[in-house]
């Protein structure tokens, strides 16, 4: 009984415990945090503060790339050239740049250009940013988008070549729009696993802190080559729940909120403070066939009828609340070198659809299987199932399996599965790119076609620009016509932005750049 | 050896079977669920170029090959690095932790503040209104979801009313009121309602008549008797509460933007970085294990009717 009574005081022990590590043991706040409490620190610093849904898990641009990351780490680090809004090729850190043999492009770089920790940059980072990438041993993710690279020349200290694998057309626009030029010295010294953590690289901001799954800080580079930003402070927060960061944005703790949902647009249209950003991006949102295992999919007056079968329009209107642009019958936005603007989009008839299922074999329908992701794309789950509604119309019995993304992956890649799948693709901008997806050589491919890997060929290597345009439009008139998808929408972006912030808009491709001329103006 | 040494052998080794049992599970599951190279590879990476990469982390051997490589990994301390950052795994998993446990030691804080005061109020006026009022709401405590219990306090909290921040920690001590509230809503109410129970029959115990009929104050009964011994099978729940909180929380830590070790769970998990998920998930399930261990060893401590051997 005597241990029994010591056990009261324990519990009262074990409280206060409790109340003192979990509320007083907190780390020391930020610099950044303490600058948010204090409303002086506030005024003499302007800070942005951007919410968005994923976490960037790696600050090393070379090792693997996603929008979360390339939003935060192309305020550190940079590439040789840049995209405009247009998504037009732009100087950045080579100034200019041109095909002096059909195999070899040469980049003359910027001049008194340094790195955050004082390494100047020249024609041997350079060297070493393609090098450590396409070393043998590298395991970086973007080791593919070297494949054109044999291999980078150091012509002087401010010009390097590159020698390509075969005649590249757009090389510029493949390998160095995207490719961040990283410090040699720096890397050397501390190795890549530190690197990934505290990157030092040319671009307006340097990173100050990083609080994993929490926030990320950039403070204004005080050596930028370029423009000096307004902007002091660049806070970039995760928060992974689309409701906690619409409300992070009502309860004005952020600026901007990346990748909203049409459902939540109202609430945010309903501040008067607070406005929604949208414009549609580059992705191109379809429902992708798999051709490779014995389905009615593989007749293409059968892909055809499903084309004709589902009304693009609606899902526009009533699943993604207008937020959505109908492909004009081509995966392409036009951004896209090679985008044709005549092309128009399969209309909706469903007696067409009938009239071609009847041709097909298939007078009374088929079972049809969609997979689907949920939440990788806007209302994709919801885009799958109205599809297989409105394909019920026309005889076809569509069913919708949705399934996590991993577990999506590993169907669409077996090659085996399907036959169809909800997906959405963005590469670079130029028309044959993307389509070099469906090549049969493709490990993404799930349409071989003899026609389609010559005219694809054909397109990336063609060196006359003129010919080259002629070849891609008879490859996406024939993409078209084939149908190895069922074109749906280009994916809008949807951001909500507080009024505070002047200047901003997002880019194409979806990414978020701040740069000089973005401000801020009064509180939020 | 004495009992208690035996004893504290024997579960140690217990301990060593389960985590190794619980490294299998995890492994095995996440090497059966997807490719992670095809999942962080841009679109237009080739064939050639996946399986490439795919053979430098070593993911083209044999599972059994690849298990024994983690396990004698793991007994050296290294637990190999992230597939997508190529941080270390451990590291990445352990400086999660305190951020976690910060929270779960809030919202154990916070359920038992609430939840033994008015345990034993609904006790004491028994089938009264007040005793109808607390079980009451501790249904409805015990019965709420946390996505929308969460979801609810930051709307009134902090975008209507703006006393408390929505998300994140930047906010120090007050960014833990509302996920401390929201994950230690369940165990509160469960708390109360079983305090409740715990004493009402203490209450009848002979012994607590004994005392009252020896002319002691109801309130001397109450505190010094009867609340002494039905607070210790709540010992047990406390020390299996804080393992649930700290291993569940990941819900929580998800809707308030958390930086605990549930998120990076999660996020490795769906981005199939086995390195973290085995990681994260042997480091939860240790914590797990040691705390159970304690709370049985405090058990026969605090109960000498529990036998060690």
């Amino acid at each position: 009984m005597l241990k029994k009574q010591t056990m009261f005081p324990l519990v009262y022990v074990l409280i206060a415990a409790m109340v003192l590590v979990g509320c007083v043991a907190q780390p020391a706040p930020s610099a950044a945090g303490q600058q948010a409490d204090g409303q002086e620190a506030m005024e003499a610093e302007k800070e942005l503060v951007i919410v968005q849904g994923t976490e960037p898990w790696t600050m090393d641009m070379q090792w693997v790339t996603a929008q979360v990351i390339v939003n935060v780490g192309n305020h550190i680090q940079q590439t040789l050239l840049d995209y405009d809004h247009s998504m037009t090729l732009q100087p950045n850190l080579a100034v200019s740049w041109e095909q002096i043999e059909p195999t070899v492009w040469q980049y003359k770089l910027r001049e008194g250009v340094e790195f955050s920790n004082g390494e100047p940059l020249n024609a041997e980072q350079v060297k070493f940013s393609f090098d450590r990438v396409m070393a043998p041993e590298s395991d970086s993710m973007r080791k593919g988008e070297t494949r054109y690279v044999s291999s980078v020349e150091i012509v002087d200290d401010l010009t390097v070549n590159f020698h390509t694998n075969g005649i590249i057309p757009l090389f510029d626009l493949y390998v160095t729009a995207k490719f961040p030029i990283v410090p040699q010295g720096y890397i050397t010294e501390h190795g890549s696993e530190h690197f990934a953590s505290n990157p030092v690289g040319t671009g307006p901001y340097v990173l100050e802190e990083w609080v994993k799954d929490d926030h990320i800080t950039l403070r204004k580079n005080p050596n930028y080559w370029g423009d000096e930003p307004e902007i002091d402070v660049l806070t970039f927060r995760t928060v992974p729940d689309i409701a906690s960061r619409v409300a992070t944005l009502l309860a004005g703790e952020a600026d901007i909120a990346t990748d909203l949902q049409p459902a939540t647009v109202q609430e945010v249209e309903n501040r008067e403070d607070l406005s929604v950003v949208s414009r549609p991006g580059m992705r191109s949102v379809f429902l992708l066939f798999n051709t490779k295992i014995d389905t009615p999919v593989t007749d293409r007056r059968v892909r055809q009828a499903i084309n004709y079968a589902v009304d693009k329009d609606a899902i526009i209107a009533n699943i993604l609340d207008g937020f959505g642009k109908k492909l004009e019958g081509q995966v392409l936005s036009e951004e896209y070198w090679g985008y044709q603007a005549a092309l128009e989009a399969y209309p909706y008839d469903p007696d067409k659809a009938k009239e071609l299922l009847a041709e097909a074999g298939y007078p009374d329908g088929f079972d049809l299987r969609i997979v689907s992701p949920r939440g990788r794309y806007m209302m994709d789950a919801e885009i799958s199932q109205a599809v297989a509604g409105q394909l019920k119309d026309v005889g076809i019995n569509a069913t919708v399996d949705t399934l996590e993304w991993g577990v999506f992956s590993e169907e669409q890649y077996s090659h085996e599965g399907g036959p169809v799948f909800l997906l959405g693709y963005m590469t670079v901008p130029d028309a044959a790119r993307m389509l070099s997806i469906w090549h049969s050589t493709h490990p993404n491919d799930q349409h071989p076609d003899a026609r389609f890997d010559e005219l694809s060929d054909a397109a990336i290597n063609e060196t006359d620009v003129e010919a080259r345009r002629e070849i891609v439009k008879e490859a996406v008139e024939y993409f078209r016509e084939d149908a190895p998808v069922v074109f749906l929408h280009q994916q809008y972006i949807l951001w909500g932005v507080h009024d505070r912030v002047q200047n901003f808009a997002p880019f194409p491709d979806g990414r978020l750049k701040i740069d000089a001329s973005i401000d801020v103006t009064g509180d939020r | 050896m004495s009992n208690f040494w035996s004893y504290v052998i024997r579960r140690a080794w217990q301990s060593l079977t389960i985590l190794l049992g619980v490294s299998i599970v995890v492994f095995g599951l996440m090497h059966l669920s997807g490719d992670p190279i095809r999942l962080l590879a841009p679109i237009d990476t080739t064939a050639e170029e996946l399986e490439a990469i795919r053979k430098l982390h070593g993911l083209d051997r044999p599972l059994p090959v690849q298990y024994w490589n983690f396990l004698s990994g793991v007994l050296r301390g290294d637990f190999g690095k992230s597939l997508r950052s190529g941080e270390n795994a451990l590291h990445l998993a352990l400086e999660r932790v305190p951020a976690t446990a910060r929270l779960a030691l809030t919202a154990l804080a916070f359920s038992l503040i609430v939840a033994l005061p008015f345990g034993v109020l609904a006790a004491v006026k028994r089938n009264t209104w007040i005793d109808r009022t607390v079980m009451g709401a501790a249904l409805i405590g015990q019965s709420m979801p946390v996505f929308w219990l969460g979801i609810l306090l930051i709307l009134v909290f902090a975008v209507n009313l703006g006393v408390l921040p929505a998300t994140g920690t930047r906010a120090g001590w007050r960014s833990l009121i509302l996920p401390g509230i929201t994950l230690g809503m369940f165990n509160m109410a469960r708390t109360a309602r079983l305090l409740r129970s715990e004493l009402l029959e203490v209450l009848q115990a002979e012994y607590i008549m004994t005392a009252r009929a020896k002319g002691m104050s109801a309130r001397v009964v109450l505190w010094r008797h009867a609340f002494r011994n039905a607070v210790i099978p709540l010992v047990t729940l406390i020390g299996l509460d804080l393992g649930a909180l700290l291993a569940g929380s990941v819900i929580t830590e998800t809707i308030f933007a958390w930086p605990g070790i549930g998120r990076l769970s999660v996020n490795a998990i769906y981005g199939r970085d086995y390195p973290v998920v085995q990681a994260a998930v042997l480091v939860v399930a240790s914590i797990y294990v040691i705390i159970n261990f304690l709370v049985d060893l405090s058990y026969a401590f605090l109960n000498p009717r529990v036998n060690l051997s």
